[in-house]
């Protein structure tokens, strides 16, 4: 029934790429807050990044402010609009006593959760474990020699993760490991009750002994080598991959004969009982010490008061699931339900969904199946298909705002017909159409390019592939025609429902986008085009490795410490005001000199025949600023000042865009100073420069140094398809259509473990399981290796594979909106286009640009042009000039714009007139703190100056309190403060007959350079002579210092005289000094 | 203003009206004695009540559920809660729960400190009919955003509330400002004036974008006397740069960090209590710029931490007894080193699982503030304003040394979060001044009550929601007594009209900065009001309005393969030559020149770190050899009880030792997550070390030396050093070996092709020194290899032949390749030819042995890559 009542409130909106999505998802909001299905703060809509979020907040809040309904505005902001995980976070800190979370629980970031992960992994795993699982995984493949890493500790990370993902208890995950090592085993041959180690052993052995000591040729040499090194390692456990190389290894022919009883002898490895164990042991050892570390890991950060992005949706959903205030709550609270992009949902987002679902008036789920392209990260096509399926389904929207028509007919031919036969898309989910109109003068917006080595093999006569060296070339050549040709493209914005033509201009650089698949494949394009001085946006690590981010740490470095030589050069290198040899040569000379002198050689930079300014300004900020009490960042803030680092940046040139990209790059960098300051607050460790250091190698090292990517810079951007999603561009280049499919069958997999079952909404992972095979043979082929593949589970893979990066390529193809190139490598094989079928065949089998069919209905125009790899031309010289912001000539000296009365300086010529001591000094025991002493007589004196009348009882009461509330009790009398209270008080009335008086008297005012004086004056009296000021002292001095102690107020005394002015009668100010008991007249 | 009158927030106006009526602070007011004190409450209550809503959080996190249920109870305090209401009716049970925890309390529990307590005083006083001083009062916040404590205050005061909104628009009429002003007020208004600039908004991807284009601004617009900048103090720092640049005037600021480098030593020197040694956490707080150690002995210790990663060691011992040497004519920096060994490395440690006892911390605290108070006493004289900082911190820090010693017991995870608590409460660090001349600024809309020709809104944003924790059951039973919370609503729209009051007093115009970049995920609701009402965008591109002059282009120096100096006699040969400096010499000319010439290094910061690197890994392993090895511990002599082991001994011996060569020599592999480093360590550990004890005894080797310095072997003008790993000795001869961690593959070319260098060097200094060719060998612990050229000395080495023709000896051929090759580099210094022989470049010469030439990959460990030019792509 719960089911039912579930599915029958979800709408499900199919949203083909570039279709309106965000339009659609604010206009379903509006509508309903408007006809009063829903109240603004019962709308929870989630989206899959930050961006999309703020988006839509945004376009929300203006679509109601248009209609002018602002209390609505502020009542949405009381709703849930945010990241799947943002919105989770604030349920959870609501309700985090329901959870039993910490309430201010912090989100760990994922360096931290992988050092708690390998904190739990350390003592969960003890030594003596620890060794044995090294040495098996030595055996069984799961070990890297060249880099010395052991998988074990990556597959107990991923199956700790894919538990949590999966909503799978961590105590059923030992069954796993043996439904994983049943499945398995079935391929193997069973295992045999021989000695198959005794069998090698001796046919090794004959091997070596019938072999001649010294064999004749080099490759017999090395067999022979290999046969003595695996005969030794043979007794304490030789790997599974050197049996299978013994089974297939031979040396030169003469010994042929010699190595063929071994051949035969370890080809017999899957039948070996050991073999099977060691694979069995391995399995079930990492299941099991998963678990128990996700245990201790899931401990460990409950300790810290942390959660990680899996433990939010995770503990979201527990709470979902066991408090029913919780659940009470938000189903008073929540009337529309909205997840956006929902095709990315993971299975534990799933699960939520449908909880939080129980609570919603309304569902509506939008997304699109066809983009879903991260199972690699947990998210399951097939889970989010079964999920919607019993939803109702609204129309899918129907047309592209996007795209040309030319392309989104494109798109519909290719991809129509295999998503239809790959996973049973109806056709109308994929196939849309074209808001936009195209003038019969615009380019065509299908292009192939025909990319060659240009050479071909001798043999056969077949093209040669283009290297990977190669390659980027022949795309540098294609970016460079495109802008050459700078075709007119559309410009977005003026495209609009009335008119759907628009205005076009010239293609500019940055409205060009290639995508790649791989980070590697991006950096060597990149590589190319900047070779050409084209400028390229792009994600990629290596920002302290910059010269830029190299000069900044430099100046870092120099402005914390002067004896760092390197440092030093550094910033005279990157100065570039000398030739190298010319720095390198007066260093030496600097460096003898200063030795033979005695003299410091710290100096090199600042004096002598070399100066370099950005090294004296740096000088001069340690001298000026006190930098052994900065930040980390205030420092690296100061010393990219100092240097003046940005115009030094500037002078390496080429371009004005390149220097936009080195200052960007600089940013970056101060963020990273921000983000290890901000998390040393949060986890109330230090911030300290070693620290700092430590934390941006560790940065580095693990390749996070992400340079800065400017989405609007004029350059081509290059990414991968994966980085594309939700992005568009005028123009893109499809690249690397000639990918292998790969399947991942060897990795941790989550399965439905009773697929012939419909899956129910209300608990859509019940039947979750984990899945891992082993290689134990890392890339050498088998036999054993083609049996898994060759199976069920195996072709099972591949094609989930290959449906992935049929996604993928859809993902590709539609981020397009005015042109599409698509360069294909002439000869070669692509897999990759080759899965949407017979439109491939027509793509591929173009030679020369014409009319293209593709099922006889859908014909477009397509431009062929062919390019063939050449020697790449010399970098361009780089621009005289860049543009630089305008600075300054020098800083002038500058008033402060405020001053505290406290902080002026006594006036010369100041002097004191009348002094009269009126009574006995202020008696105290002991030695306060005269601080204190002060603050406390300040309240007094307020208190009893406003208040002449207390009862005598109520005031010592009150000074009592007073003097407890500062623990003064024990040094001051309460009837001594009082009396010396009276006898000032007794002293003012009688001495200016005060019309009227006030105590802390706050002012505020502009003096004569216009600088504001603001504070407050102790005591003020209006006279019939004029006003009186009264300052109360704390000065426990000599009788003899009473004067210079007055005068060294005179300057505080007239900021206060000039805050009060007087029309007619002159202002007095005076210093009373309590524990004295005397009043000095002050005259500035 | 006239004096007497004042602007002020709901703090400044409870200061005042506690000075004006003589009202003592209240006990405990800091914010941790306020947590400690509420924390302790309610865990006693969990003893007579274990079901009690919050036990599970508290359990898991006990101060984060303590701080975040003070807050609920101060917000029902203000709104009117007391706990004697609990007492009559039934109220739900989370209410119940906050009456019984309030009413077990004794009177001086220090969370009965909080805004409510501090008004009911005022109140109290005011009805006894003591007099504020305050004449008068007006309010601009709506009654309906604040609490009903706050209000029966402000009514005793006799305060009006005038929301300070303007009836009209400011701005000139017909302007796309007054446009907007009149949309806010809700008046119908004529069509805007798109353009005309009196609202703009400037967007920007990065920040430095945005404050050149506002430096830009205000130069164009000459002088910001009637200016108002709004910019939360944060934000000034940054602004403050480019203005600077510009000559503009700065606006003063805060640091944005908390915390200033005084307020970390708090943590620092807290994190020393826990154990094991953390050798990170000692180079942190002795590497620190200011701190309770003396410089110099602070720099001796962390050289020996970095060489030694342990504690009293070796390393450090003699580091404290050449301090102590160094500071032996100087009683008072004598008396200041053995200060600091006694108050801060004679302490005890910790077990973090475990904890620390209550007093031990506080001690601990309380050392750092005695300290701090002498160092800013003793400033007060020549630099006051220095002094302030240092007693200010010290006095931070013993409110902090008071606040743990409420707890029982402190564990570190509690303790990181209290200081955590603590840094977000401490001095900012560095502040600076606004100067004459800028705009006036402020922190917050709220603030702009009257009206302002100019007004500069710096990045705005939007505030979290505060949503009620309380159910509808809840807020309607409070109801019912009278207790009324201010609904999340009220404060949205009340933080929503202050925005709009700001904008509504702008007469001229209105500029917003608004960052467009990856920073800027959440949209401020005063900009997309703005946007919203106006037809035409008034956005503009900060990059746009930025002023730019030409600056003429210098590349950086592109890779050359070769330097000429013009000066060769700048190189003078060295005196003393080792393996290090030869191979430098031949395979990286230029690291031989910045190293050895120009002497260029890197500073202390940059050269010491602990990491469980290779190089630490290689070390413990050469440790580890040396001590089976090496000579009897107690007598120094020559031992060889490793020549009667068998491998069960060995690793036995292994077993026995490595704790104590952890400890000693690699602590930070202590340390928790480093676990898989260090079992993968032992486990090479007890593979290679027996094989190359096997290696030995199979040799018939009766004596080894360790670590044997060799000096004075006369090369060229100078002298050859050198410090050979093992010198293993047999009746049939003498062999080097020299361990390496990995590189297998490496040795194995350097052999083939006759450039194992630093054998020959060893070979060499050990045949000029003892007269005898000695045999040679690699052996690398990962691969458990002894790599050699011939089985002569070790029987079950593995040989690696000479792949091409030449002297096949075991090192003395190669040394001899080397001689020549030598030569050459030599003639080129002299005359000042230097090879760079980076991979940016392509070799254009080969050495007279081809196979001499600088292999792939020779300058991957190089401090000097910035110094060697940049591709032109970079």
């Amino acid at each position: 029934m719960a089911e039912n009542l579930l599915e029958e409130k979800i709408e499900f909106v199919t949203a083909s790429a570039g279709t309106g999505k965000t339009y659609r998802l604010v206009e379903t909001v509006f509508d309903a807050v408007m006809d009063g299905s829903a109240r603004p703060e019962g709308i929870v809509a989630t989206t899959f990044t930050e961006s999309a979020a703020a988006e839509l907040r945004e376009r929300l809040e203006i679509r109601f402010y248009g209609a002018q309904r602002h209390r609505e505005v502020i009542r949405l902001r009381e709703g849930y609009v945010g990241t799947v995980h943002s919105v989770c976070l604030e349920f959870l800190k609501r309700f985090a006593f329901e959870a039993g979370l910490p309430p201010e629980v912090g989100v760990l970031d994922e360096n931290e959760g992988i050092h708690l992960l390998n904190q739990a992994m350390d003592e969960v795993l003890g030594s003596q474990s620890t060794v044995e699982l090294m040495e098996l995984a030595r055996r069984i493949g799961q070990y890297d020699a060249w880099k010395d890493s052991y998988f074990y500790q990556d597959t107990i990370g991923s199956l700790v993760g894919a538990a949590r993902a999966n909503d799978i208890a961590l105590e059923r995950l030992v069954e796993m490991a043996a439904a994983s090592w049943s499945e398995m085993q079935s391929l193997l041959d069973p295992p045999v009750d021989v000695d198959l180690d005794a069998g090698l052993a001796s046919a090794i052995d004959a091997a070596l002994r019938d072999m001649p000591e010294v064999p004749g040729t080099k490759g017999s040499q090395d067999y022979r080598r290999f046969l003595v090194g695996v005969r030794k390692q043979l007794d304490s456990g030789l790997p599974w991959s050197q049996w299978l190389k013994l089974s297939t290894e031979t040396p030169k022919k003469a010994e042929i004969d010699a190595s063929d009883p071994v051949r035969i002898a370890a080809s017999r490895f899957e039948e070996h009982p050991q073999f099977h164990a060691d694979l069995e042991t391995y399995l079930v050892t990492v299941f099991d010490i998963a678990a128990r570390v996700g245990d201790r890991f899931q401990a460990l950060k409950r300790e810290r008061g942390v959660v990680d992005f899996q433990d939010i949706e995770k503990e979201m959903l527990d709470l979902l699931r066991t408090s029913e205030t919780c659940r009470e709550t938000l189903s008073e609270e929540i009337d529309l339900l909205v997840v956006d992009e929902f095709q990315d949902t993971s299975p534990i987002q799933l699960a939520l969904f449908s909880e939080l679902g129980k609570c919603a008036k309304r569902i509506v789920w939008v997304g699109d199946v066809k983009q879903s392209i991260y199972e690699f990260r947990d998210a399951d096509p097939q889970l989010i298909m079964d999920a919607v399926a019993g939803a109702k389904k609204l129309a899918p929207l129907d047309t592209s705002w996007r795209s040309t028509p030319d392309l989104v007919k494109f798109a519909n031919a290719l991809f129509a017909a295999p998503f239809k036969n790959r996973i049973d898309l109806p056709e109308d989910e994929t196939i849309i159409q074209a808001h936009r109109a195209l003038s019969s003068e615009a380019p065509a917006s299908v292009e192939i390019a025909r990319i060659s080595s240009g050479l071909f093999n001798k043999g056969n006569g077949k093209p040669k592939a283009l290297t990977n060296a190669r390659k980027p070339e022949v795309f540098a050549d294609l970016v460079e025609d495109i802008l050459n040709r700078a075709e007119p493209i559309t410009v977005k914005s003026s495209v609009s429902k009335e008119n759907p033509l628009g205005k076009t201009r010239a293609l500019r650089t940055g409205d060009l986008a290639i995508l790649v698949r791989s980070h590697k494949q991006a950096q060597a394009i990149a590589g190319a085009l900047n070779g050409r001085g084209i400028e390229v946006a792009i994600a990629s690590a290596g920002l302290l490795s910059t010269p830029e981010c190299r000069l900044a740490m430099a100046c870092f470095r120099r402005l914390l410490d002067p004896r760092d030589s390197l440092a030093t050069a550094e910033i005279i290198a990157f100065e570039n005001e000398h030739p190298t040899e010319e720095w390198i040569e007066q260093r030496i000379r600097f460096v003898r000199e200063a030795e033979e002198k005695g003299e410091d050689p710290s100096r090199w930079g600042l004096e002598g025949d070399l100066v370099s300014p950005a090294l004296v300004w740096l000088e001069e900020s340690r001298e000026e600023e006190p930098i052994d009490l900065l930040s980390p960042l205030r420092l690296f803030d100061l010393a990219c000042v100092a240097a003046d680092a940005s115009r030094i940046v500037a002078r390496w040139g080429a371009t004005t865009e390149h220097f936009r990209q080195r200052e960007a790059n600089l940013e970056q960098l101060r963020r990273l100073f921000c983000d290890y300051q901000d998390r040393c607050a949060n986890l109330g460790i230090p911030a300290t420069t070693m620290g700092l250091l430590a934390y941006l190698a560790e940065v580095e090292k693990r390749g996070e140094d992400q340079q800065a990517l400017d989405p609007g810079a004029d350059a081509v951007h290059v990414s991968t398809y994966h980085g594309a999603k939700g992005l568009e561009w005028p123009v893109v280049i499809v690249a690397d259509l000639d990918s292998e499919i790969r399947s991942r069958l060897y990795s941790l997999r989550s399965v439905n473990l009773a697929s012939d079952k419909k899956i129910q909404l209300s608990d859509p992972l019940a039947d979750r399981g984990l899945r891992l095979w082993l290689n134990p043979f890392g890339k050498s082929g088998s036999d054993t290796l083609d049996k898994m593949e060759d199976s069920e589970t195996g072709r099972d893979s591949l094609r989930r594979a290959e449906d992935e990066e049929l996604r993928l390529l859809y993902v590709g193809i539609t981020r397009a909106r005015d042109r599409i190139v698509l360069p294909l490598e002439t000869g070669m094989e692509h897999p990759w286009l080759n899965l949407v079928g017979a439109p491939a065949d027509a793509l591929l089998g173009l030679e020369e640009s014409g009319v293209v069919s593709f099922d006889g209905s859908n014909s477009l125009s397509v431009r062929v042009a062919d390019f063939l790899w050449k020697e790449p031309p010399p970098l361009p010289e780089p621009a005289s000039e860049i543009d630089f912001p305008i600075r300054a000539d020098q800083r002038t000296e500058k008033l402060l714009a405020s001053l505290v009365p406290s902080g002026q300086p006594a006036i010369p010529g100041a002097s004191i007139g009348e002094i009269i001591e009126f009574g006995e000094r202020l008696a105290w025991k002991g030695n306060p703190d005269p601080g204190t002493v002060g603050d406390v007589m300040h309240r007094i004196f307020a208190v009893e100056i406003l208040n002449p009348e207390s009862d005598e009882g109520v005031r010592l009461q009150r000074i009592s309190d007073l003097l407890a509330g500062y623990d003064l009790e024990s040094h001051l009398e309460p009837s001594t403060v009082a009396a010396t209270v009276d006898r000032y008080r007794a002293f003012v009335k009688e001495q200016f007959s005060p019309i009227s008086e006030q105590v802390e008297v706050p002012f505020s005012y502009l003096n004569e350079s216009g600088q504001r004086v603001s504070g407050f004056i102790d005591h003020l009296l209006e006279t019939e002579a004029g006003p009186v000021i009264l300052d109360h002292k704390i000065f426990p001095g000599k009788r003899e210092d009473w004067e210079a102690k007055a005068l060294s107020y005179s300057g505080q005394l007239q900021t206060y005289a000039e805050a009060v002015g007087s029309a007619g009668h002159p202002v007095t100010t005076r210093i009373h000094l309590v524990t004295a008991g005397a009043i000095l007249e002050v005259q500035p | 203003m006239e004096p007497g009158r004042m602007i002020c927030g709901p703090e400044g106006l409870l200061n005042a009206l506690e000075v004006a009526l003589g009202l003592p602070p209240l006990p405990g007011s800091s914010e941790i004695e306020r947590l400690i004190s509420y924390r302790e409450a309610l865990q006693e209550y969990l003893k007579n009540d274990p079901s009690a809503f919050y036990q599970r959080s508290f359990e898991a996190e006990s101060f984060s559920s303590s701080r975040v249920l003070l807050r609920w109870r101060d917000e029902l305090r203000l709104a009117g809660w007391a706990a004697e209401l609990e007492a009559g009716e039934p109220s739900p049970s989370r209410l119940t729960t906050f009456g019984a925890v309030e009413r077990a309390a004794s009177e001086e529990e220090a969370f009965l400190s909080g805004p409510a307590e501090r008004i009911d005083r005022i109140l109290t006083a005011l009805k006894s009919g003591l007099r504020s001083g305050i004449d008068s009062i007006s309010v601009v916040d709506p009654m309906a955003s604040l609490p009903s404590k706050w209000r029966e205050l402000l009514e005793a005061l006799g305060a009006q509330y005038e929301e300070g909104m303007p009836d009209k628009p400011f701005a000139p009429p017909g302007s796309q400002l007054h446009f907007l002003q009149g949309r806010l007020l809700g008046i119908e208004g004529s069509g805007e004036r798109a353009g005309d600039d009196t609202i703009r908004i400037v967007e920007g991807g990065s920040e430095v974008d945005l404050a050149r284009a506002a430096a830009q601004n205000w130069t164009d617009s000459g002088s910001l006397l009637n200016a108002v900048l709004l910019v939360p103090p944060d934000g000034r720092s940054r602004l403050n740069e480019f203005l600077g640049q510009r000559d503009l005037s700065l606006v003063g600021g805060t640091e944005g960090n908390p915390g200033g480098v005084l307020s970390q030593l708090l943590p620092l020197s807290l994190r020393l209590l826990w154990g094991p040694f953390d050798p990170q956490a000692w180079l942190e707080f002795l590497l620190h710029p200011v701190g309770p150690v003396p410089r110099g002995l602070c720099f001796r210790l962390a050289r020996a931490i970095n060489e030694m990663p342990g504690r009293n060691n070796r390393e450090w011992r003699r580091a404290i007894e050449r301090a102590r040497e160094k500071a032996a004519d100087d009683t008072h920096q004598t008396a200041r080193i053995e200060t600091a060994i006694s108050e801060w490395f004679d302490l005890p440690e910790y077990p973090r699982e475990e904890g620390a006892p209550t007093e031990a911390v506080v001690d601990r605290v309380s050392r750092l503030a005695r300290w701090m108070k002498s160092v800013g006493l003793a400033k007060q004289a020549d630099d006051p304003e220095a002094a302030q900082s240092w007693l200010f911190t010290a006095h931070a820090v013993e409110s902090f040394a008071r606040a743990i010693g409420q707890l029982e017991r402190v564990i570190p995870q509690d303790l990181d979060r209290l200081i955590s608590l603590w840094l977000s409460g401490a001095e900012r660090g560095a502040r600076s001044l606004a100067e004459l001349g800028g705009p006036v600024t402020l922190s917050s809309p709220g603030q702009v009550l009257e009206p302002v020709p100019d007004l500069y809104w710096w990045i705005p944003s939007a505030s979290g929601v505060r949503r009620s924790p309380w159910t509808s059951g809840e807020r309607n039973w409070l109801s019912s007594q009278g207790v009324n919370l201010v609904s999340a609503e009220a404060l949205l729209e009340a933080e929503e009209n202050a925005g709009y009051r700001a904008v509504l007093q702008a007469t001229d115009s209105l500029t917003l900065f608004v960052p467009t970049g990856p920073e800027a995920s959440r949209a401020a609701p005063i900009v997309t009001r703005i946007l919203a009402e106006l037809e035409s965008s008034p956005t503009e591109e900060a990059i746009s309005l930025i002023q730019v002059e030409p600056i003429s282009v210098h590349p950086l120096p592109e890779p050359q393969r070769w330097w000429q100096l013009s000066d060769s006699s700048l190189l003078i040969p060295r005196e003393s030559e080792s393996f290090s400096s030869l191979s430098k010499a031949i395979y990286s000319p230029y690291q031989w020149l910045f190293s050895y010439q120009a002497q260029l290094e890197a500073g202390v910061l940059s050269g010491f770190g602990v990491d469980s690197d290779a190089r630490r890994s290689g070390t413990l392993l050469h440790e580890l050899a040396g001590k089976l090895l090496g000579p009897d511990p107690v007598s120094g002599e020559p031992q060889s009880v490793w020549a009667g082991m068998d491998q069960g001994a060995v690793l036995a011996w292994i077993e026995r030792e490595w704790p104590a060569i952890l400890a000693e020599w690699g602590a930070q592999f202590l340390l928790p997550g480093h676990e898989a480093n260090r079992n993968r360590l032992l486990h090479t550990a007890r593979q290679s070390l027996w094989r190359l004890v096997e290696s030995l005894q199979s040799a018939g080797v009766t004596e080894v030396e360790v670590e044997k310095k060799v000096s004075g072997v006369p090369l060229g003008d100078g002298e050859l050093n050198g410090r050979i790993d093992l010198v293993a000795r047999s009746p049939k001869g003498i062999a080097v070996i020299d361990l390496k961690l990995g590189g297998k593959t490496m040795r194995e070319t350097e052999l083939k092709e006759n450039r194992h260098l630093q054998l020959a060097v060893y070979g060499h200094l050990l045949r000029e020194t003892e007269g005898i060719d000695p045999h040679t060998a690699f052996f690398i612990f990962r691969n458990f290899a002894l790599l050699t050229r011939t089985k002569e000395f070790f029987p079950d080495a593995y040989p690696v032949s000479l792949a091409n023709e030449g002297d096949a000896s075991e090192w003395s051929g190669c040394w001899g390749e080397f001689l020549q090759v030598w030569d050459w580099r030599k003639s080129q210094f002299a005359t000042g030819l230097i090879e760079v022989t980076t991979g940016d470049t392509e070799p254009d010469r080969t050495p007279p042995l081809e196979h001499w030439k600088a292999p792939d990959g020779a300058d991957t460990y190089n401090d000097f890559d910035a110094l060697t030019g940049w591709l032109r792509t970079s």
